[in-house]
């Protein structure tokens, strides 16, 4: 058992992805979904469960990963809610009305307040409060528990220790009581084992472990450059370029858009700047920062002056991170520098082109039809 | 198929026979629930002579199944609110489970109804999740149809409110609101425009999911197919490889629904035609006649159904009342809405 699974559940697809010990990518597979991920409102959280199980059972059954070698799972999902009723059966978004949110105010925090003061009765029967990739993962361990991403997006982290404990007041504020949260954990920790039947269907070995997780973006930023105090990455978005430092933890009311945690908790990610250089526009790359992007356009022209520039390991690709956060978890990686510094070191940009250039042609992608 | 009445004088006509279509298609396949399609295929005309005494004997000649004992006290709870309010349908669904009224047990909607009885219809979302595509709300949404064929903007979203109470799952979502939309099609026009029912069937399932709309659109060629050829295609399953040649169609929605569909635009106003071949279709032939038979019957009105099948069915009464009581409630909202 040496490969580890990642599932990225982010913008319009969900990513697959099998990397080995060292963090060399085995397989890549993507499957459109009908509703992005970002619009987590609008989809039943078991119609997500069902899509991810099913573009798993498609990789296993068509030898894409060999399912005997996968040690543990890891997930990266955006940040969402799944309130969970008494019979431990996701409440249905439609009826909470969800499909008539309003995408500008639909952040898991403003629609979880929202929805439990304008359905009260839903708490007296209410079993937990978590996200979706925490739905998924009860889905297949039967564990019950969230991860700091969630309890920070969530809105009811205390301010003495952000993202590490639910707040008592928050809690009260909102009319929950300390049992309707699940355990707190870090991303990378193991918090269940796959159930018995999803062994039976897929051939995966009982016993493998399921992290608990984390967000798309942060699970980029960890693994895009070692997180040295100060450092800054840029990040390449469809929307443009913002540039992201590592820091401390953030004070009282910093907002979910512009600090996140990073998957162990133990650093932050402070958002410094919207708007910066954007080498794909051929601006002039900032000095000191690493460049990441999961998209980049294959005839994308640099500027010459980006000879400078650095880039990640995983730039222009899907991150491994889900996946190495999960080896993280079973304690592989305890010295994590050379997973930085070694395995999957920044480069600089025009290294990173001839590896683009030797590369093309040999594709281990494979994207099937959309769910 | 033109007519010398104008729409709108046939209208309780149709309102009647989309229901009575549903109850009598159901009437005749309830006794044969399940038999394979070959030996339905074997019991050739037999099985429209008349009704027949179900084979463990319980029930009484002319029953129809649980689905229009659904569909009936829906209409009711419609009539009560004058809108499609799901906390009056559940209430009017309740006691069906807590008296052991059902006349059989269908599977899906158990599971709903039993979390709904235990939690009260003030509870949120008790409806059996993504994955449970059964067939038992689906002769449910026709009464959409009825109710908002002169409001289409409402159709989908009334759909979504009644199929909700039992089913999350986007395929059932999406067949109950193409169904729904053929119906309120019948209902408006005089003639059937192939082209413009399958448009309309599509429009409204797609805005629920992807791959229904992608099924209704198979249809039309295969209506120059063989009977047999379009029916591997249509009662088969994408992802599974089923023996429906010979076990007939299985209970879910979607197969359901094209089954029924394409029996009816094959003879869209002979109602015999229609409903004889659904029960040949074997499998779960009670609700895809009853389906076959709420098509034709909100075609062509109550007048075409033989009286003998009309009168041998139980309740017959009731069911025509409910459907009286829906028509009449349609158009006192209608008028209080341009008013």
């Amino acid at each position: 058992m040496s490969v580890l699974l990642g599932i990225e559940l982010h913008g319009n697809c969900i990513r697959l992805q099998a990397v080995d010990r060292k963090g060399t990518r085995l397989a890549l597979l993507e499957e459109p979904v009908s509703v992005p991920f970002e619009r987590w409102w609008g989809t039943h959280p078991d119609e997500r469960v069902r899509s991810v199980r099913a573009l798993l059972q498609h990789a296993l059954q068509e030898g894409h990963i060999r399912p005997a070698s996968i040690a543990a799972i890891g997930f990266s999902c955006e940040p969402s809610l799944v309130l969970v009723d008494a019979e431990m059966e996701p409440i249905p978004p439609r009826a909470l009305d969800w499909q008539h949110l309003d995408p500008s105010d639909s952040s898991p925090e403003q629609v979880l307040r929202n929805t439990l003061a304008r359905f009260p009765s839903i708490l007296r029967g209410l079993h937990s409060v978590m996200d979706l990739q925490d739905w998924l993962r009860y889905r297949w361990t039967g564990a019950v528990a969230t991860s700091s991403t969630f309890a920070w997006h969530s809105g009811l982290s205390s301010h003495s220790s952000p993202a590490q404990r639910f707040d008592p007041v928050a809690l009260q504020q909102v009319g929950l009581e300390s049992g309707q949260l699940p355990p707190l954990m870090p991303g990378p920790h193991r918090v269940g084992t796959l159930q018995e039947d999803l062994v039976t269907d897929t051939g995966l070995p009982r016993g493998t472990w399921v992290c608990a997780g984390t967000s798309p973006r942060a699970a980029r930023l960890w693994l895009a450059a070692e997180p040295t105090p100060g450092q800054g990455i840029v990040l390449l978005e469809p929307g443009g370029a913002t540039l992201w430092r590592v820091g401390e933890a953030p004070d009282a009311g910093a907002s979910c858009e512009e600090v996140i945690p990073a998957p162990y908790g133990d650093h932050w990610y402070h958002r410094e700047a919207i708007e910066v250089a954007d080498p794909r526009r051929g601006e002039t790359p900032l000095s000191d920062v690493v460049h990441d992007a999961a998209e980049i356009d294959p005839a994308q022209s640099w500027n010459p002056d980006a000879g400078s520039m650095m880039v990640s390991a995983d730039f222009g690709a899907a991150s491994r991170a889900p996946a190495l956060l999960a080896g993280v978890g079973l304690g592989w990686f305890r010295d994590l520098r050379p997973l930085w510094r070694k395995r999957c070191k920044t480069v600089a940009l025009e290294h990173w082109l001839d590896q683009v250039a030797a590369s093309s042609g040999s594709s281990d992608m494979e994207t099937r039809e959309q769910t | 198929m033109k007519s010398s009445t104008t729409l709108k004088d046939q209208l309780p006509s149709r309102f009647r026979g989309t229901i009575q279509g549903a109850a009598i298609g159901s009437a005749l396949g309830f006794p044969y629930s399940g038999s394979s399609r070959t030996f339905m295929r074997a019991l050739g005309s037999e099985v429209l002579q008349g009704y027949v005494r179900h084979r463990n004997g319980y029930y009484p000649v002319g029953q129809h199944g649980a689905g229009v004992q659904m569909l009936s006290l829906a209409a009711d709870a419609i009539s009560h609110a004058g809108a499609v309010d799901p906390e009056q349908i559940v209430e009017h669904w309740i006691p069906l489970w807590r008296e052991n009224r059902i006349i059989e047990r269908l599977p899906d909607v158990d599971v709903a109804m039993s979390r709904w009885l235990r939690r009260g219809t003030e509870a949120r979302g008790c409806a059996c999740g993504p994955g449970e595509n059964g067939s038992g709300s689906l002769v449910s949404s026709i009464l959409i149809g009825l109710w908002d064929h002169d409001s289409p903007d409402a159709l989908v979203d009334d759909c979504e409110r009644l199929i909700g109470v039992t089913h999350e799952d986007t395929e059932v979502r999406a067949v109950c609101a193409a169904l729904a939309s053929i119906i309120g099609h019948n209902l408006t026009h005089h003639d059937v425009v192939l082209g413009d029912v399958i448009d309309g069937a599509t429009a409204a399932a797609a805005r629920i999911d992807t791959s229904v709309p992608r099924r209704i659109q198979e249809i039309p060629m295969l209506l120059a197919a063989s009977e047999a050829e379009a029916f591997e295609k249509l009662a088969g399953s994408e992802e599974e490889i089923s023996d429906v040649e010979h076990s007939g169609v299985e209970n879910r929605a979607l197969p359901i629904f094209l089954v029924a569909l394409h029996s009816w635009l094959r003879s869209p106003s002979d109602p015999l035609e229609v409903m004889g071949s659904c029960l040949h279709s074997g499998g779960a032939v009670e609700m895809t006649a009853a389906v076959g038979g709420a098509l034709v019957g909100s075609c062509v009105g109550e007048e075409c159904f033989p009286s003998r099948l009309i009168e041998g069915l139980l309740e017959r009464d009731e069911i025509t009342s409910s459907a009286d009581r829906l028509y009449q409630r349609q158009v006192q909202e209608r008028r209080r809405r341009n008013a």
